[in-house]
C-alpha cells in the first residue's frame, strides 16, 4: 500500500519520535508512505484564534501540494495537523463563501476530495485489526497499559467512536499483547498549549491525569498526539503524587509499544527521546 | 447592572454570523461549565460568557480571562443540549476582543499566539525553540523551565535552527491577504 504521509511541524521538532516510530511501523505493515513535498504549518490553535482566513488559507496551501502530487490519501498522525486540514477540506466543500475566498486568495481551485486519516483509523480500517494481529512477533504480555485519549474523539474529524467513553485505542492495544486499562481521565483535557501560556492550569490537569493512571495500576500512557504526549512526558518531573512521590510513568506513543510489539529495537521507534525513560520498565517485562 | 437597548441583538447576530452558531439557543443550564476542567481558573463561567453574549455585554464577555484560558477540549461543545459548538463561540470570541480593540482578560495567550503565528510566517513552518525562547523572554520570564532545556537538547527533541520550506513566497502572499474574517 501506498499512502501520502504529512508529519508537520511536532513530528519534526520535540516529538521527532512519533514520526520515526510511524514511519518503522508503516514500513513493518509493508505501507510506503510519499511525504508531501515542501509541506507548510497548518496554522493549528494560533491561527484559528487569530484569523477565520489563515485558518483556511494555511492548509488549503497544503491541499494544492497535495494534489500536486496526485495523491488521494494523506495519513496525518498529528491530531491537530488532521483537523486544521480537514476542517478546511470540508467547509471548502460546504460552504460556498469559504471555497470563493480561498479561490480567489490562493488563485487555485482545489479539487477538494482527498481521504485524510488519523493513525488510530487508519490501522483499524485500512490495516485492520486482524492483519495488525496477524504481525505481531513480540506480544506485550504483562503490561498494563493506559490508553489516553484527551480531546481526540470530541472533534468531528477525528471522532470514530465514542466522544466520551472511546475504546478504539483499548482494542489496539489489546491486539499488541498488552492489557488496556480503564480509567477515569482517559478522555479528559491535556491542558494543550496552556503548558507554555498556563503553567499553573495545565499543572493542575496533568497532575489529576497522572493520578487517575496511577490509581488505575498503569505501567504506561499510550498517546496518539505529541501535545498530549509533550505535556505528560515533559511536565512529569515537576508533579508528586499525593504522597509527594514524583511521578514514574513513561509516556509511549502508540506507534512505538506498535513497533516493539511487531519486532522493532528500542532504537527503531526512538524510545530514548522520552523523557521519562520507558527501557527499565520494558525491560523488566523482557520486552527488550 | 447591565443596560439592555435596542443594541442588545447585535453581539448575538454577529456571533452567529461569523460562526454559524445561535446564542439564542442556549438555556443556561450550565452544562459547559459542569463539565469545564478550566473553569476553576476562569473568571467568568463560560455559561456567563455565553450570557453575556446574548446581553450584547460586549465588554464583559471580550474582556473576559476565560475566552482566552479554554483549551478548546471542546467537552462543552459535545456536552450542550442545545447543540451550540460553545468551544467555536470561545474561538470567535478571541478574534472579537482583537478586533474590537479590548484589552485581552489573558494577555500570555495571544502573546504566545502571535508569535507562534509570526513564526510560521517567517519561515512556513514552526520553530518550537524560538516561539517559546521569544515568549518567555517577552514575559519576563527568560529563565522559564531552563532546567529542562540540557535533557531536551541531550534527546536531540528540539531544532536549534528554523527550518525554511521553499514555497515561502506562497506563505508570505497569504498572509499579506489574510483577513481576520471571512464573513465580517
Amino acid at each position: 500500500m501506498e499512502i501520502g504521509y504529512f508529519p508537520g511541524c511536532s513530528l519534526e521538532g520535540a516529538s521527532k519520535e512519533f514520526d520515526i516510530s510511524v514511519r518503522k511501523v508503516c514500513e513493518l505493515l509493508n505501507v510506503r508512505l510519499v511525504e508531501i513535498e515542501d509541506w507548510n504549518c497548518c496554522g493549528t490553535s494560533p491561527a484559528h484564534a487569530s484569523s477565520d482566513e489563515l485558518t483556511y488559507l494555511l492548509p488549503y496551501e497544503n491541499i494544492r501540494k497535495m494534489e500536486a502530487q496526485h495523491l488521494t490519501e494523506v495519513l496525518i498522525p498529528c491530531p491537530s495537523c488532521l483537523t486544521s486540514q480537514k476542517e478546511t477540506q470540508e467547509r471548502y466543500r460546504s460552504d460556498k463563501a469559504v471555497e470563493e475566498r480561498l479561490v480567489e486568495a490562493a488563485g487555485y481551485r482545489a479539487e477538494g476530495r482527498i481521504t485524510l486519516y488519523h493513525l488510530l483509523d487508519f490501522l483499524r480500517d485500512r490495516i485492520t485489526f486482524d492483519a495488525l494481529a496477524g504481525r505481531v512477533t513480540k506480544p506485550l504480555t504483562g503490561l498494563k497499559v493506559a490508553p489516553y485519549y484527551g480531546c481526540l474523539m470530541r472533534f468531528p474529524s477525528i471522532a470514530i467512536d465514542d466522544k466520551e467513553r472511546p475504546v478504539v485505542m483499548h482494542r489496539l492495544v489489546e491486539v499488541l499483547g498488552a492489557e488496556a486499562l480503564e480509567w477515569t481521565h482517559k478522555a479528559d483535557c491535556c491542558g494543550a498549549g496552556l503548558s507554555l501560556t498556563r503553567p499553573d492550569i495545565a499543572n493542575r490537569l496533568l497532575a489529576e491525569l497522572l493520578a487517575s493512571a496511577k490509581r488505575a495500576g498503569a505501567d504506561c500512557i499510550a498517546v496518539v498526539c505529541p501535545l498530549c504526549q509533550t505535556n505528560l512526558d515533559i511536565r512529569q518531573g515537576g508533579l508528586k503524587d499525593g504522597d509527594g512521590r514524583p511521578y514514574d510513568l513513561p509516556v509511549i506513543y502508540l506507534t512505538q509499544l506498535m513497533g516493539i510489539a511487531l519486532g522493532a529495537s528500542a532504537a527503531d521507534v526512538a524510545l530514548g527521546k522520552l523523557m521519562v525513560d520507558p527501557v527499565p520498565l520494558l525491560k523488566r517485562k523482557n520486552l527488550i | 447592572m447591565l443596560r439592555v437597548d435596542e443594541r442588545v441583538h447585535d453581539l448575538k447576530d454577529e456571533m452567529r454570523r461569523l460562526s454559524g452558531e445561535d446564542l439564542a439557543k442556549c438555556i443556561q443550564c450550565g452544562k459547559c461549565t459542569a463539565g469545564c476542567p478550566i473553569a476553576p481558573d476562569m473568571d467568568v463561567m463560560p455559561n456567563q460568557v455565553m450570557r453575556y453574549l446574548q446581553l450584547n455585554a460586549e465588554e464583559k464577555a471580550l474582556g473576559a480571562a476565560s475566552i482566552w484560558v479554554c483549551a478548546s477540549c471542546t467537552t462543552c461543545s459535545v456536552r450542550c443540549p442545545e447543540g451550540i459548538d460553545v468551544a467555536r463561540v470561545m474561538n470567535q470570541a478571541r478574534k472579537l476582543c482583537v478586533e474590537r480593540g479590548y484589552r485581552p482578560g489573558e494577555g500570555r495567550v495571544p502573546l504566545f499566539n502571535r508569535l507562534f503565528v509570526d513564526s510560521i510566517r517567517r519561515g512556513g513552518r514552526v520553530h518550537e525553540l524560538g516561539v517559546v525562547m521569544r515568549f518567555n523572554a517577552l514575559t519576563l520570564n527568560p529563565m522559564k523551565d531552563i532546567g529542562l532545556l540540557p535533557r531536551i537538547l541531550q534527546k536531540g527533541k528540539i531544532s536549534l535552527l528554523p527550518h525554511r520550506i521553499k514555497g515561502l513566497q506562497a506563505i508570505r502572499r497569504l498572509f499579506a491577504k489574510s483577513k481576520r474574517f471571512i464573513k465580517g
